[in-house]
């Protein structure tokens, strides 16, 4: 455990890379539209892989698969610490 | 006991938990798929009879909330609250839930158990889950939720009957509210039930604060304009004490699910299964996007390959068919329009049928294996960049084989600009039908017999497939900066599980589409080719009065073959068809056709295949392609490597295809969009083969 949080999107995360959600950013219809699915303050995330020229990335949310653009996984904030 | 009133159940649930096949299961092949107008979303709808009870299922589109964000998941959305314009609320509501993933998928379940309906937990992929070491209780579960839970198996039809026993057993249960919420949301609720009419449920008056501009609200605004501003006000005092809506609600929830589920499994572990394992080399930027142009290469070949012996079969069959009557029936405007209109033509696109099953078996077994959201996670990136997403590319695609499947399959693209330029553009593709177009002209403009080079063939026609590939895109671009502008759409896109395809859904899925393009030919070309063939065919009488079929019947039967001929040229040239090209030359001129390939262009529009037979009609010559090109390359034939070309370019982009412009009415619920896409699509066409015509006369002279 670290001694302050540190924060970084999920954009920045590195393939292979875990992290655990902190927030997501936002009230449009990108961040409810994230946030219905468990996008939610604890959840496990993964980057997996990109597509060609690096965007959109496939991460593993909990136990399920999702493909997103770089720039709406820039809303997601994460925690580089485990939460539980 | 058949005097009982039928019980409707609706089938809830996320894309991809197996929602369609239990659907399928449930009712065998007694469905129909419902159609609505002003709604683009298709319900479809079965009857069973369980232990004498009748069970009416709804379908519903998949979805991740009740909060809807697209076409799709309004549906469920309205159904469930009562505010659908046609279907009336269920009796009862089946959630099916991926056992895999079961907090996710139980947010859906946990809006919907608020409804005040009976629900009943339906659980899929529970052997999947305690493959991988995660057991359920389902009991517990049950508990926890206060409502009945059942595992099914839809494949080797496990659970079904148990399950149609609990929809007779508990339809009339009601429910505990399964949720407290913070009293200050339960206060604001209150408030606002106040303003509205007496009865209305809690549940309505929460869902129209959670989504903003939504449907609950829409319904409860229409009814008294003040309670737009008292939902403003309650959002406002409840994101003062912290509930910030609208991520409140999905807070709540899943704080709620957490508590309730724990216990009711041990925690799945997130490994790494076989799906990522193969996503590791079937999305890797380089092994996976050459195995997507293996994929979609494959796919067409056999969609060209392996349709080729039926659709052989089947246009020898209506040749033979026309001939059968032709020689059977007495000679007479019936016969021949029987013949000549309606076989011939009718049959000229039922003969597209074997290769609209074999694209829509293929398109079906790359969905359900979960391929299809691979593909458009490659390709998005290239995608995005003419300001379509990843979701639009397998409607494109399809549009090579057909422009009308293609259309059809927009319908998993949720943004409706999105799907909307998709559409419009589909057409531009060159589909099948326009080969033989291509293919005939290339033959009598460019073969290597009239001195060209050998490659030249290819190479145009080549140059006519990239016409649209190239164009496509660009006018996609176009549409979206202009018309159709607006907030870059949201790519969210679910990876599911890879799995085999169940062979029954893909039949449904092939089917339906057969079944709609058989009922398009027998309907809208149908009609389209009795009208051609009517103003091909009258006036039959020439200026003394004298029958025209009689008086070539005479001739042929005097073995005068040659004048015969010419009288039918002749009679063509004065039909209202004929009269009508002559008419319209002029306006062609500039594209360097003659009256001839006018009318054959005019006579294509209702569906492009139809120049083929219409200029070996107006060539006088036997319909068979070897003599129509000896006949076009002859001396007085228009048709030089000039007006080839210009023929050939108008045809690729011209929307000449009525099925295609009645699939666009259905499809956006509107008659402006045929229209428009007709008349952008001929004017590009105009001005397209009016360049290709000064091209080629710059090179060929």
């Amino acid at each position: 455990m670290q001694a302050f949080p540190s924060f970084c999107s999920l954009d920045q995360l590195l393939p292979g890379e875990t992290a655990w959600v902190h927030h997501v950013d936002g009230t449009d219809d990108l961040s409810q539209r994230l946030c219905d699915l468990g996008l939610q303050q604890g959840v496990e995330v993964e980057l997996l892989g990109k597509a060609p020229w690096g965007d959109p990335i496939r991460l593993r949310v909990g136990n399920w698969r999702l493909g997103l653009r770089r720039r709406e996984a820039a809303r997601i904030l994460l925690q580089k610490f485990s939460p539980r | 006991m058949t005097a009982e009133k039928p019980i409707t159940i609706a089938l809830v649930g996320n894309p991809n938990v197996g929602k369609t096949t239990l659907f399928n299961a449930l009712s065998g092949l007694r469905q129909h798929t419902a159609n609505y107008p002003g709604v683009t979303v298709e319900i479809k709808k079965a009857s069973v009879n369980h232990k004498g009870r009748q069970i009416d299922l709804l379908d519903l589109p998949g979805a991740y909330s009740l909060a809807a964000r697209s076409p799709d998941e309004l549906i469920p959305t309205q159904i469930l609250l009562g505010l659908h314009c046609v279907e009336c609320r269920p009796d009862v509501v089946v959630a099916v839930v991926d056992a895999t993933n079961l907090e996710r998928n139980l947010y859906l379940v946990h809006q919907a158990l608020e409804v005040d309906l009976p629900l009943i937990l339906c659980l899929t992929m529970v052997d999947m889950a305690e493959a991988s070491g995660a057991h359920i209780r389902l009991d517990l579960l049950s508990e926890r939720l206060g409502c009945q839970v059942v595992a099914v198996q839809p494949v080797k039809g496990k659970g079904i009957e148990q399950l149609l026993d609990k929809v007779l057993e508990f339809q009339e249960k009601p429910l505990p509210v399964p949720m407290v919420w913070p009293e200050e949301l339960i206060t604001e609720t209150k408030r606002i039930s106040g303003l509205c009419k007496t009865g209305t449920p809690d549940f309505m008056v929460r869902r129209a604060l959670f989504d903003k501009d939504g449907e609950a609200a829409k319904d409860l605004i229409m009814e008294n304009r003040a309670i737009a501003d008292a939902l403003i006000l309650a959002r406002k005092n409840l994101a003062d004490i912290g509930f910030v809506l609208p991520q409140a609600e999905s807070i709540h929830r899943y704080a709620d699910i957490r508590v309730r589920i724990s216990g009711v499994q041990n925690s799945p572990k997130g490994n790494r299964n076989w799906t990522d394992r193969l996503d590791a080399w079937l999305t890797h930027p380089v092994a996976g996007t050459l195995f997507f142009l293996l994929a979609m290469f494959l796919v067409f070949e056999s969609v060209f390959w392996l349709a080729a012996p039926a659709m052989e079969w089947m246009s020898s069959v209506h040749e033979i068919l026309a001939d059968w009557i032709l020689a059977t029936l007495p000679q007479g405007p019936f016969t021949d329009l029987l013949a000549n209109g309606i076989v011939q033509g009718v049959g000229g696109v039922l003969v597209f049928l074997p290769q609209i099953c074999i694209l829509f078996t293929m398109l079906a077994i790359l969905e359900d294996t979960g391929y299809m959201a691979r593909a458009a996670f490659l390709v998005d990136n290239l995608m995005s960049r003419c300001g379509l997403s990843g979701k639009s590319f397998i409607p494109l695609l399809s549009s090579l084989a057909c422009a009308v499947p293609g259309i059809l399959s927009t319908r998993v693209i949720e943004d409706r600009r999105d799907r909307l330029a998709t559409i419009l553009v589909a057409p531009l593709m060159s589909c099948s039908a326009r080969l033989p177009v291509y293919t005939l002209v290339v033959a009598a403009c460019f073969a290597p017999a009239l001195g060209h080079s050998p490659w030249l063939g290819g190479v145009v026609l080549f140059a006519m497939y990239m016409l649209g590939l190239i164009l496509a895109p660009l006018a996609a671009l176009l549409l979206k900066k202009t018309l159709l502008r607006g907030p870059t759409p949201l790519f969210v896109l679910e990876l599911p599980r890879y799995q085999i395809p169940n062979w029954k859904s893909v039949l449904h899925k092939v089917m339906d589409a057969a079944w709609s393009f058989v009922g398009r030919a027998g309907s809208t070309i149908l009609a389209a080719m009795v009208l051609i063939w009517a103003m091909l065919y009258f006036p039959s009488t020439d200026e003394n009065g004298k029958s025209y079929p009689k008086e070539i019947r005479e001739l042929r039967e005097a073995e005068k073959g040659e004048e015969a001929l010419v009288l039918q040229a002749k009679w063509r040239e004065n039909s209202f068809l004929g009269t009508t090209g002559k008419a319209m030359e002029p306006i062609f001129r500039p594209l360097g056709w003659d009256w001839r390939l006018s009318v054959a262009a005019i006579a294509s529009f209702p569906a492009r295949e139809v120049v083929v037979g219409t200029l070996a009609q107006l060539y006088a010559q036997e319909e068979e392609e070897e003599n129509l090109v000896q006949a076009l390359q002859g001396t007085d034939s228009p048709l030089t490597p000039a007006s080839g070309l210009s023929l050939m370019v108008f045809f690729a982009l011209c929307c000449q295809c009525v099925s295609t412009l009645v699939v666009i009415g259905r499809e956006t619920k509107s008659w402006l969009w045929p229209l428009f896409t007709f008349t952008y699509m001929t004017t590009l066409a105009y001005a397209g083969a009016w360049i290709a015509f000064q091209l080629g006369t710059w090179i060929w002279g």
